[in-house]
């Protein structure tokens, strides 16, 4: 994928699937990989919408904004962590007003949309650990994990338990099993080996299990 | 279960096992109670992932993003010479500069209205729209042009800014630029009538973003020229 979020639509291994689309109610994990929903084009209304904000018109941008603001803040807040949510979300929309003229509609706007602000995310993550802005490291955090609660398997449990991952384990995680990436796409956006994402995806689900078993 | 063993199991679950792996793990699972524990909670791990929903922001952030896109070029209006770099930079010319400036604009203006005969009166481009609408294979790009707000809401704070410092400037350099924003206004206006008879020329919408630019680089440079005399 191109640092616009454009790139090949159709995985030629599988063509039944967009690489890293799928719906916000559709997971990857246990699914064998396979996307079950994809992201497609949702109404003449966003293609008008997307028209008219790519030619300046804020309205317009605005009812963009309304339509993906739950999606894009829910990954930066499982990426990022909930003190981050707020200022990435506002960064992506900002970025997207930037890059609008560069939407080929090649994908579901709703596709390049996320590449957009996946993008945006794991260049912020990267900043932030390159600066060292975030204090607790891979090792603390398994430490933490390991001796919380071990709460309910609830969606807002499992949030929190998100919350307290590792980065690099988080980031595979919510790509793979949140987002529906394959390893070979993680690999190639967190520049690593694939068999290193499939370890942090293991490492993850290992680290959740801890802190969601009864 | 090994630790290599307990890998084996993410990938059993997400179906990345070859046939011979796939039945391996499978009759260890037929013995070992532990690893089929780790299973059943990597597929109770897997429901709660799928009934993740996306949640809005506590706050609506809408207002903040709209704020910085206001200090940024809409996406189509290309910037020129720096125009984007200009737009943040704050201006502090001399009474001569600022002359200078605007007679440079009256020659550029006066190109640019090379099509038609200019005629009285203030135009804005919101404003010099026909009530009625255009016809229907021009809806989008007019649509597109009457709903700038971003440009809009630039083009009122410039105004309101120039108008406030008025009194400060020199009558003269103040009828200079009065002079240029009223040959620029005209030139807007003819620009958007022409492309009513044609919707498609792409020289007339670029020019339109042109004179539109021109506009706001005169009011934002004569702005601060008040304010620094």
């Amino acid at each position: 994928m191109d640092a616009a979020g454009n790139g090949p639509l159709i995985d030629p291994s599988n063509p039944g699937r967009l690489p890293g689309v799928q719906s916000h109610v559709c997971r990857n994990l246990g699914r064998g990989g396979t996307i079950l929903a994809t992201d497609q084009p949702r109404s003449t209304g966003t293609e008008k919408d997307v028209e008219l904000a790519a030619a300046g018109d804020t309205r317009a941008f605005e009812r963009i904004y309304r339509e993906h603001a739950a999606r894009v803040h829910s990954l930066a807040r499982r990426m990022m962590g909930p003190e981050e949510a707020d200022d990435t979300t506002q960064e992506v929309f900002v970025r997207v007003w930037e890059k609008l003229d560069t939407f080929r509609g090649e994908a579901a706007f709703g596709t390049w949309l996320h590449r957009v602000a996946v993008n945006l995310i794991l260049t912020r993550a990267r900043s932030r650990r390159r600066h060292g802005a975030w204090i607790v490291d891979d090792e603390e955090a398994v430490e933490s994990a390991s001796t919380g609660p071990a709460p309910a398997w609830s969606s807002m449990d499992l949030e929190a338990a998100l919350a307290r991952l590792p980065h690099g384990a988080r980031q595979v995680f919510v790509l793979h099993d949140v987002e529906g990436y394959r390893h070979e796409e993680i690999a190639e956006m967190l520049e690593m080996a694939v068999g290193t994402s499939k370890s942090q995806l293991h490492r993850a689900r290992m680290l959740l299990r801890q802190h969601l078993a009864a | 279960m090994s630790e290599h063993a307990t890998e084996r199991l993410s990938a059993y679950l997400d179906g990345d096992l070859a046939a011979p792996d796939r039945e391996a793990v499978e009759r260890h699972l037929a013995g070992c109670r532990e690893c089929a524990a780790v299973l059943e909670d990597l597929g109770r791990l897997a429901r709660a992932v799928g009934e993740l929903e996306d949640r809005e922001p506590v706050a609506d952030l809408w207002p903040g993003i709209a704020g910085r896109l206001a200090s940024r070029t809409s996406p189509r209006v290309v910037p020129i010479d720096g125009a984007r770099a200009r737009g943040r930079r704050r201006f502090s010319f001399t009474m001569p500069q600022l002359a200078a400036a605007a007679i440079a604009l009256v020659v550029l203006s006066g190109a640019a209205v090379w099509w038609g005969s200019p005629r009285q009166g203030d135009v804005a481009l919101d404003r010099s729209l026909p009530a009625d609408g255009p016809a229907p294979e021009t809806a989008g790009v007019l649509v597109s042009l009457e709903a700038d707000a971003a440009y809009s809401d630039a083009l009122a704070d410039l105004e309101r800014a120039f108008e406030a410092s008025r009194d400060q400037l020199d009558p003269a350099t103040v009828a200079t630029v009065e002079r240029n924003l009223a040959i620029i206004d005209e030139a807007i206006r003819q620009t958007v009538e022409a492309l009513r008879a044609d919707p498609g020329s792409t020289f007339l919408y670029d020019h339109l973003e042109r004179s539109r630019r021109q506009k706001l680089d005169v009011l934002r440079q004569a702005t601060p020229a008040l304010q620094a005399t």
